[in-house]
């Protein structure tokens, strides 16, 4: 089958959401890319703009569907072999680059991958972007807020933006993150509760939490069985702190004192 | 070589006695003489003009040498050929090669003539012979005029805003460099890449350099300063405060303390603030104040101010004000990230003054949206340490711990501990950093004057270690 066709295939099957299919076509046709050599390593004064646009929408497409598949590390893959086509500055530029950018900022947060999280942001300083003004982009501004709010601890707003009515994302995949982040920020929120509160109106825990309905309560306590340890009894939560229980054998402050004293002691004498 | 004598000989002279010195230093392979021609080139770098290059060039090139693109970049430059007549022409004749360290250095001293007369187009025609040049050689004696021809394509890279191009070559530079123990060429290379990385904001790519070379440890210090600064860029953006923290430290200590170096010191400091800051510190206020760097740090302590006081209108004021002086400096994004801190601070200093107060008062003190974020966001700096405190979700107040006698714990004697044991490492750095003269004069101790010759080249090359030109 010649490219076209293939092409042709791939954006029919993708605009009926047929992902799985839009995958399965999508090896072939990057065979046929590498074979004009516009995939891999791409020598810019031979090729013409046109060709290149089609291979980014081309990946654009497949890194679509991976994402709607819940495949992450394929995205990841998609992401890299993306990235050198939006650094070129002869192409007119792409719709679906910030929605890219924010799906993988989101999968970065929902991996709680900070590090990179903020590498990437960075990154648009070479256009001229600023954190806040990426803010004002329709796409990037949902994980850049997310962040802010997880790291701010404002989570009554994380939790608004979260359960907002889906058609109000700015995008559909946004949805795909939606549950992991949700249990991601619960998590986080019990772990700020067993620090700051002895013990808890159950009911208020429930609340705190978000958790809604008695099914979101139990599936959390489901999810995270084995790293919870609370009690309940009368009606309130009691949060026992491990950490303040586990005592950790340390040297008594004589020992300490007396290993320290001897090592300055030591250096003491390779002075002299 | 006295000031005096400096201002009287012309310049074509005067780079003629900075060969004789390199010459001296490739006979005796010891890099000391090397080392004292760039400690001293400031002079002769205001006062280097084409005519005199042109002079030393006919002289130091045989005739048919392939070096004829010196001689044609001079003229285009407008150096009038000064061989007819002149007493140069007999030495040129008598030259049959030239030394390699010589024409290298000849080479850089083009590059800063360019560089210095903003010939930015010229000099970047001119960075592939120099690093054509420089591939041709493989000496020792050569390594530290390498690494400063490598500085100086990088800045004009750098300047004609070519930044992708000459990574290939810079990270040939540096695989040569490594496998020859190329110690300065390796050490400048691998700053000047994290640089190039750093301005084009290609964190990924240096942290990953960072992770996959090792930073030679005899460096000079003025370029472990500068690697310590990439570091602690690095680690900042990566959120990883407390390591940024102290490599920012470290850079500011190894930083020359030269007029020349301010401008690095001010940029460390600036960094060194935020990252502070960052970490839930507040700079001492002795950091603003010193005199070389007070001027530009203005944005910083207004910032600083915001914090401390845990202000957040002020902080968006300091942030409207001096918004683009931390966009030019690359700062701006650490800033935007303080804002967590504004409130952090003011949470601690709350909980300071009050043993309990309600949640409500929280919310209307730091300007929060409702008294449920107020609720999240203090239980979200107990956990994070900020503060020591319980909250009574029922009656809906935050009450503080009793703050805890320090003295009563064994945190001095931990501080003390570190102290120590940091002097005692900065003794030991500096034992080994010391250098001892060769055995020349244990061997021939009767000849007298040239010891005391060498002895005084020692006490001013140990003076020049600290205050290297950056």
């Amino acid at each position: 089958m010649s490219l076209q066709s293939l092409t042709k295939d791939l954006t029919g099957f993708f605009n009926q959401k047929q992902y799985q299919k839009c995958l399965d076509i999508i090896p072939k046709v990057k065979l046929e890319l590498l074979k004009q050599g516009l995939l891999g390593n791409i020598d810019e004064n031979k090729i013409n703009v046109k060709d290149l646009e089609v291979t980014r929408s081309i990946l654009e497409i497949g890194s679509l569907s991976v994402i709607n598949l819940s495949k992450d590390g394929e995205f990841k893959n998609y992401i890299d072999q993306l990235r050198p086509f939006y650094q070129l500055k002869d192409l007119s530029p792409s719709d679906n680059q910030n929605k890219l950018m924010a799906l993988y900022l989101l999968l970065l947060l929902s991996q709680g991958d900070l590090a990179t999280f903020h590498i990437e942001l960075e990154t648009f300083q070479s256009d001229g972007l600023t954190i806040d003004e990426l803010e004002k982009d329709k796409f990037l501004y949902f994980p850049i807020k997310v962040e802010k709010w997880l790291i701010d601890g404002d989570y009554n707003k994380l939790f608004e933006i979260l359960n907002q009515d889906p058609e109000k994302y700015p995008c559909q995949e946004f949805n795909l993150f939606k549950s992991s982040l949700v249990d991601a920020v619960r998590f986080e929120i019990y772990k700020n509760l067993v620090k700051a509160y002895q013990k808890l109106p159950l009911d208020n825990f429930k609340n705190l939490l978000f958790l809604r309905t008695n099914d979101d309560y139990d599936s959390f306590i489901a999810l995270f069985q084995d790293e919870l340890n609370l009690s309940i009894k009368n009606g309130f939560v009691h949060l026992n702190d491990v950490s303040q229980l586990d005592f950790t054998e340390e040297p008594t402050d004589d020992a300490l004192l007396i290993r320290n004293v001897l090592s300055y002691a030591r250096e003491m004498e390779t002075i002299i | 070589m006295s000031s005096t004598t400096e201002e009287t000989i012309p310049t074509n002279e005067d780079i003629e006695l900075r060969f004789q010195l390199i010459q001296k230093s490739v006979s005796h392979f010891d890099p000391r003489f090397t080392l004292k021609v760039f400690r001293e080139l400031g002079p002769l770098r205001r006062r280097l003009d084409v005519n005199s290059l042109l002079q030393v060039v006919e002289k130091n090139y045989p005739q048919d040498e392939n070096r004829q693109y010196l001689k044609d970049i001079l003229v285009k430059l407008g150096a009038h050929s000064s061989q007819e007549g002149d007493h140069m022409e007999v030495d040129s004749g008598s030259v049959n090669t030239v030394l390699p360290e010589i024409d290298i250095f000849i080479h850089v001293l083009i590059l800063i003539y360019l560089h210095d007369h903003k010939e930015i187009k010229l000099a970047n025609k001119f960075v592939p012979f120099t690093i054509s040049a420089l591939k041709s050689y493989n000496r020792r004696t050569l390594d530290y005029i390498s690494s400063r021809a490598w500085f100086y394509i990088a800045r004009i890279k750098e300047l004609a805003g070519e930044l992708t191009s000459i990574r290939p070559d810079l990270l040939l530079a540096l695989r040569t460099s490594t496998l020859r123990h190329d110690i300065g060429t390796r050490a400048s290379t691998i700053t000047l890449l994290l640089r190039n990385y750093i301005l084009s904001n290609d964190i990924n790519q240096a942290s990953n350099l960072v992770e996959k070379t090792e930073f030679p440890e005899d460096a000079s210090n003025a370029l472990v300063a500068r690697y310590y600064y990439y570091l602690a860029r690095i680690h900042a953006v990566q959120l990883a405060y407390s390591t940024a923290h102290n490599y920012a430290v470290t850079s500011i200590r190894k930083a020359p303390q030269s007029e020349l170096a301010t401008g690095f010191l001010q940029t460390a400091t600036k960094l060194n603030i935020l990252v502070e800051l960052l970490m839930g510190e507040i700079p001492s206020l002795d950091t603003f104040r010193d005199p070389k760097l007070e001027k530009s740090l203005l944005p910083y302590l207004a910032v600083t101010r915001a914090v401390r006081l845990g202000d957040l209108n002020l902080f968006n004021k300091a942030l409207a004000e001096y918004g683009d002086t931390f966009k030019d400096e690359k700062n701006y994004n650490l800033v935007l990230k303080l804002r967590q801190n504004v409130i952090k601070t003011g949470i601690r200093i709350i909980s300071l003054a009050y043993t309990r107060i309600s949640l409500k008062d929280i919310c209307i003190k730091l300007h929060l949206d409702s008294e449920l974020s107020a609720e999240y966001i203090v239980a979200k700096s107990i956990r994070d340490g900020v503060i020591e405190a319980t909250i009574d979700h029922e009656k809906g107040y935050m009450q503080s711990k009793e703050v805890l006698d320090v003295y009563s714990t064994r945190e001095p004697q931990s501080v003390f501990d570190e102290r120590i044991k940091f002097c005692m490492q900065l003794h030991n750095e500096s034992v080994k950093a010391m250098r001892y003269p060769l055995s020349a004069n244990r061997i021939d101790n009767k000849n007298a004057p040239d010891n005391k010759d060498s002895e005084e080249e020692l006490l001013a090359y140990s003076l020049s270690v600290f205050d290297d030109e950056l």
